[in-house]
Parts: structure tokens; sequence; C-alpha cells
């Protein structure tokens, strides 16, 4: 027997509150266009301060500004700047070993005499004709 | 192409998307949760004017803090209900007697207009109601009855245990009917 159980519903919640949410539920408050409107701008705003903008060029120099963005700004300079400091010193004062391994590859100052460019030319020196 | 043609797109992506200054994103999240925080506001404050505020106020703090949103350790939707009923506590502290917003009732010569009126009436007693709760327990009825929450849910939001927002729900509701009773009949509510 829920009687009792029942009574004490009926005491507790004496008008339908379950009803009343529900009905609450289905008619929210409806944000306004105008407040809308202003959210999103709220929004553009704040992703114009956080995204980086392109900077104007400099006037007289566009070709260069240009170039130097194409090569990735200064985070590339700084690599190439370091890669043609490295090869200056390399210049300057090259590691043991460095010079005979580039003479490997590309020859030393005595092999450019033995080529030979006219090779015709052997008979004649043989010959006597050029001295 | 349709303001919200994003849909699929799941909350915190469009917030990435947001942060990296995808202007659809922006539209998306508006449209996503604009609603839900007016809303919520609303029945925080039941002055519509200042639930406004509330919300353009809330959806700014999410603009703001996107590019270091923390992925993974909150949902923007407990975050933005977190956020709402901070301010809606602030403004209510500041303006102990904020004006409950006079709704205009239904056209006398609309159809079914006696069942719109009582509803209208059930509608703004129940708004009444909740303005008089404490901010803890009208926090927890909104959030559980009529934004229709889980407890796990708004423990979260509240930061508090989900005993703690069952027992503030059941005093909230309590605290509802004891109010409403007394207009019982002016309701509508009969004996049967």
């Amino acid at each position: 027997m829920n009687w009792g159980i029942a009574m004490t519903e009926r005491k507790f919640d004496p008008v339908d509150l379950d009803h009343l949410f529900a009905r609450v539920r289905e008619h929210p408050a409806q944000p306004s266009a105008d407040l809308m409107k202003r959210v999103l701008t709220d929004a553009y705003d704040a992703q114009a301060a956080v995204t980086p903008v392109t900077a104007p060029q400099l006037p007289g120099a566009p070709w260069l500004l240009q170039v130097f963005r194409e090569l990735g700004g200064w985070p590339s300079m700084a690599g190439l700047t370091t890669a043609a400091l490295v090869g200056v010193w390399l210049g300057i004062s090259p590691p043991d070993g460095l010079v005979a391994t580039a003479d490997s590859f590309f020859g030393t100052d005595d092999d450019a005499y033995l080529i030979d460019v006219a090779p015709e030319a052997t008979f004649e020196i043989a010959e006597g004709f050029l001295q | 192409m349709p303001l919200d043609a994003m849909t699929d797109v799941s909350d915190e992506a469009l917030l990435v998307l947001f942060a990296n200054g995808d202007q659809m994103a922006a539209r998306a999240l508006t449209l996503r949760f604009t609603p839900k925080v007016m809303a919520h506001a609303y029945r925080l404050l039941g002055n519509h004017a200042e639930a406004e505020d509330v919300t353009q106020e809330s959806m700014l703090r999410l603009w703001k803090i996107a590019p270091d949103w923390r992925q993974g350790e909150a949902k923007i939707s407990t975050w933005l209900y977190r956020v709402v009923a901070n301010l809606c506590t602030d403004r209510l502290r500041r303006k102990p007697g904020l004006a409950l917003d006079a709704v205009p009732e239904p056209e006398d010569n609309a159809p079914g207009v006696t069942e719109r009126i009582q509803d209208h009436t059930r509608e703004v007693a129940l708004q009444k109601a909740l303005n008089q709760l404490p901010e803890r327990q009208r926090q927890a009825v909104v959030l559980r009855h009529i934004e229709g929450l889980t407890n796990p849910e708004i423990a979260a939001i509240m930061e508090i245990s989900t005993e703690a927002v069952e027992s503030l729900t059941a005093r909230g509701k309590r605290t509802l009917a004891a109010k409403l009773a007394g207009q019982r009949n002016e309701l509508g509510y009969s004996d049967d």
C-alpha cells in the first residue's frame, strides 16, 4: 500500500514543479540579435589582438623586405648568418685534414699542370719543333 | 553558406581554430554557446538586460582564454557555466534588489489564451521563487532541473561533491515547493 508515500509527495510538492521546470526548459531566454552581434564583434577583436598581422612594408625598400619575408624572416636570417660565419671561419682557420679532404675532391695546384690540353703537341715537342 | 557550417567539429577543436584566427570558428562558437549562456544567466538573474551583459562578458572571457586553453582539462560548457555563475553572483551581491523582468503577457485574442496566461503566470512565479533561493541552491536547481545536467556534471561546475549537489537540489526544490504552495490557487492548481 503506497498511500503514505503518495501523501508525503503531495505534501512536499503541492504544485507540479517538474511540469513547471519542463515549461521553463521549453522557453529559454533568447539572446537578441544585437547581443549576438556584440559577442561576434568581441570574438573578431580578440582574434585580431592575438593573430599576428602582416607588418606594413617599409617605404623605399619593398623588394628587400619581400625577399627577407620570402626567405622566412628573422629565424631564417639567423640560420643563414650562422652558416656564413662558419664558412668564413673555415676559410680562415681550416681544421686538420680539411685541406687534404678538399684536395682529394677538387685536386691540387700541381694537378693543373699535368692536364694535357693539346695532345697533338706531344709529337711536335718530340720532333723539336716546339721548345 | 549557413553561419554554423561546422556542426561536426568538436567544441575544443573549434576553440583551437578560433585561437588560430579562423572567423568561421568564431561564428560557430558564438552560435553554439551564446544562447546557452544567455538562458542560464537569465534563470540565475531573472533580468534580461543583466543576463545579456553577463552573457557578453562570459563569452569575452572565453575569447580571451582561447589561446591558452588547456585541452582535455575541462569542457568548454562546464567552464562557461562556472563563469556565468560567478558573474551572476557578483551582480546579485552588488545589486541585491535586482528587479525581475516584467514579462509581457499573451494577447487576449490569441487562441488558447487561458492556458498560455496560466503557463505564463506559473513561469513568472517560478522565476520569482528561484530568485529567492540562496545562490548555490538556485544554481544547483537550475543546472539540474532546467538545464538538465547530471549530478556529476553539476559537481564539476560547482566544484563540489555529487552528494553536495544532491543535497543542494533537494533543499532547493523543497524550498521552491514551499514558496509556491501559497500561490497554489492563483497558479491554477486544484486539489484533484
